[in-house]
């Protein structure tokens, strides 16, 4: 049987594979994957706890937090193609004018 | 119930107010021609007036209206002045760059979108509603600053965007804690909740507030969550700069007051000691670094670094001693309004260093100054020395409440690390006040100056004296913000 413990254990791997990731990778566009991961694993939390403790608001906060990572990759890859324009890569690392 | 609606309208005014003149003129700017959407600055300045004037009105007729997602306390009100302000004066500034002129309306809808989500930020009774509004001002933030779309600009954005999304990431897994043990994000609901929690539930809530205190920490750019702040803060168009140095931290302070008020009763994390190493961080790191730096616009940046560690200082003292709460949050509130005043005042002057679309950023430029420009070097003299806290300044009266309260709560230590923390600064603020005076000049160019400059510089630098020679009144006003706290 599936508990809500299991469901939870993923999330948190979710979330723990998303800050590794952001720290990890210098890609600008992985690390846009990461924080993604990281928003999904707390939707995934919130999905959890709404069907296992009965209370639906937990799903609906799931959809305004989608909503809102949809936004963020909007502005996101806005900047990022801005960045690609003006130096042609996404490497983090490069992205370095201003240092001190 | 039409009593009710009436009620609701007349708290949500100022957000409402926000939200349709930002839509309004985004509508308008589609239909101006290009060079003409520049005239936009006017309605955008005549809108946040309008928003100050509903959210004064609100906080005198004081009423704390219970239900829904949004509360409307005066500590709401009072934060949304500040905010009001801050939007109000930079918006001023932006006139005088390339940004404000060349790229026309958008930058005005985007920091009227901004400024609507600080205003929901301070009313939010839900934690969901909290990040919301954070995301509404930070993405509108992230636009903002690489809005000059040079390589820095694009650099600063993408910096500021990728830390900010890592942030709101702990943020969010924070709130689906707490929501996990106690089955709503409403923090009424929270700290009835919470109170009676017990074993995993308690345990769920602590690492939530935990991880909702590093999103936070990220806003404020408190030490260790501050690294993004100088490149971000050097890279952006300087009234962006001085938006984020202001009004952005202050809704960063917003969130952090109701955290403290609605979690720290009941969650038994070691709430003083985690804030005390915090503003001792965020304090002696901002202001050691800041020593080395050239670059006017970094060394602002660590200077806000350090300030948010004083009115850190702040919120550790409300939790120290419940008997002084109210005075100690009084203080930070006062504190946030004061720095953003002298911050403010201090982008103003890089504004006018710079001419349109080259910005004039070493400390080393302004050698030479106090010759060309007396009045403008006496106003950067002025608010570098509010800045590091001597009187009869507003940056003294800001240090000189948080630290009473400090010292009252039993905070004795930390006292003496804010203490000693403002005689390092006054080596870097005097050292450009040095620089403008004694420095013989290198290839001056006079700026140019307008008159929306002078008057930012004129009101900030007056309001700078003014209050902190009478600051009395303003602090009451602070201190009866916090006077019935709802939950």
């Amino acid at each position: 049987m599936i508990s809500l413990v299991h469901y939870l254990i993923v999330s948190i791997l979710l979330f723990c594979i998303g800050v590794a990731g952001f720290l990890c990778r210098r890609n600008a566009l992985v690390l846009f994957m990461s924080v993604e991961l990281m928003l999904n694993a707390a939707n995934l939390a919130f999905i959890t706890f709404a069907r296992f403790q009965g209370n639906p608001s937990g799903s609906v906060i799931a959809f305004f937090v989608m909503v809102v990572a949809a936004a963020e990759v909007a502005v996101g890859l806005a900047i990022l193609v801005l960045v690609f324009k003006n130096r042609s890569s996404v490497d983090v690392n490069e992205i370095s004018l201003m240092k001190g | 119930m039409t009593i009710l609606f009436l009620a609701m309208a007349k708290a949500l005014a100022p957000f409402l107010a926000l939200v349709l003149s930002g839509l309004l003129l985004l509508i308008v700017t589609a239909f101006l021609p290009k060079e003409k959407t520049r005239l936009l600055f006017y309605p955008t300045l005549l809108a946040l007036a309008g928003t100050t004037i509903l959210v004064a009105t609100n906080w005198v007729d004081g009423f704390p209206l219970e239900g829904g997602m949004v509360i409307s306390d005066r500590i709401a009100y009072g934060f949304d002045l500040v905010f009001l302000l801050s939007v109000f004066l930079s918006t001023i500034l932006s006139r005088e760059t390339e940004e404000g002129n060349a790229h026309g309306g958008e930058y005005y809808v985007l920091t009227l979108f901004a400024t609507a989500g600080m205003v929901l930020m301070a009313h939010s009774r839900d934690l969901l509603l909290l990040f919301i509004a954070l995301e509404i001002m930070s993405l509108s933030a992230y636009i903002l600053t690489s809005y000059r779309q040079s390589a820095k600009g694009a650099e600063a954005g993408m910096k500021y965007f990728v830390m900010g999304a890592f942030a709101s990431g702990f943020l969010l897994y924070g709130i689906a804690l707490i929501y996990g043990a106690t089955g709503s994000t409403d923090f009424s609901v929270i700290t009835q909740a919470g109170a009676g929690a017990t074993g995993n539930s308690l345990w769920l809530i602590r690492i939530g507030v935990a991880l909702l205190l590093i999103g936070f920490g990220f806003k404020i750019a408190a030490v260790p969550f501050h690294f993004w702040a100088p490149d971000v803060y050097e890279g952006a168009p300087t009234p962006v700069t001085a938006l984020m140095a202001s009004g952005v931290k202050a809704a960063g302070f917003v969130a952090l007051v109701r955290l403290v008020i609605a979690f720290a009763p009941f969650t038994a994390l070691p709430w003083v000691k985690i804030l005390s190493v915090l503003a001792f961080l965020t304090m002696t790191i901002g202001n050691l670094i800041a020593l080395k730096q050239t670059n006017i616009k970094r060394m602002l940046a660590y200077s806000s670094i350090a300030h948010a560690g004083y009115a850190l200082v702040g919120l550790a003292a409300s939790i120290k001693n419940g008997q002084i709460q109210e005075e100690a949050l009084a203080a930070v509130l006062f504190y946030m309004f004061a720095y953003s005043l002298m911050t403010i005042g201090a982008f103003a002057i890089v504004v006018a260093m710079g001419r349109k679309g080259d910005e004039v950023d070493e400390i080393g430029d302004y050698a030479g100054l106090s010759e060309h420009h007396p009045a403008l070097a006496a106003a950067m003299a002025l608010f570098m020395i509010s800045l590091t806290g001597i009187p009869p300044t507003l940056g003294f009266i800001g240090k000189f409440y948080l630290l009473r309260a400090a010292v009252s709560s039993g905070l004795i230590g930390l006292t003496v690390v804010a203490v000693l923390n403002s005689v390092i600064s006054a080596f870097y603020y005097l050292s450009v006040v040095m620089v403008i005076y004694f420095q013989k000049e290198k290839g001056y160019r006079l700026p140019q100056l307008s008159y929306t400059l002078l008057f930012a510089v004129s009101f900030t630098a007056m309001a700078v004296i003014y209050l902190g020679l009478f600051p009395e009144e303003l602090f009451q006003v602070a201190k009866q913000s916090f006077q019935a706290v709802v939950f």
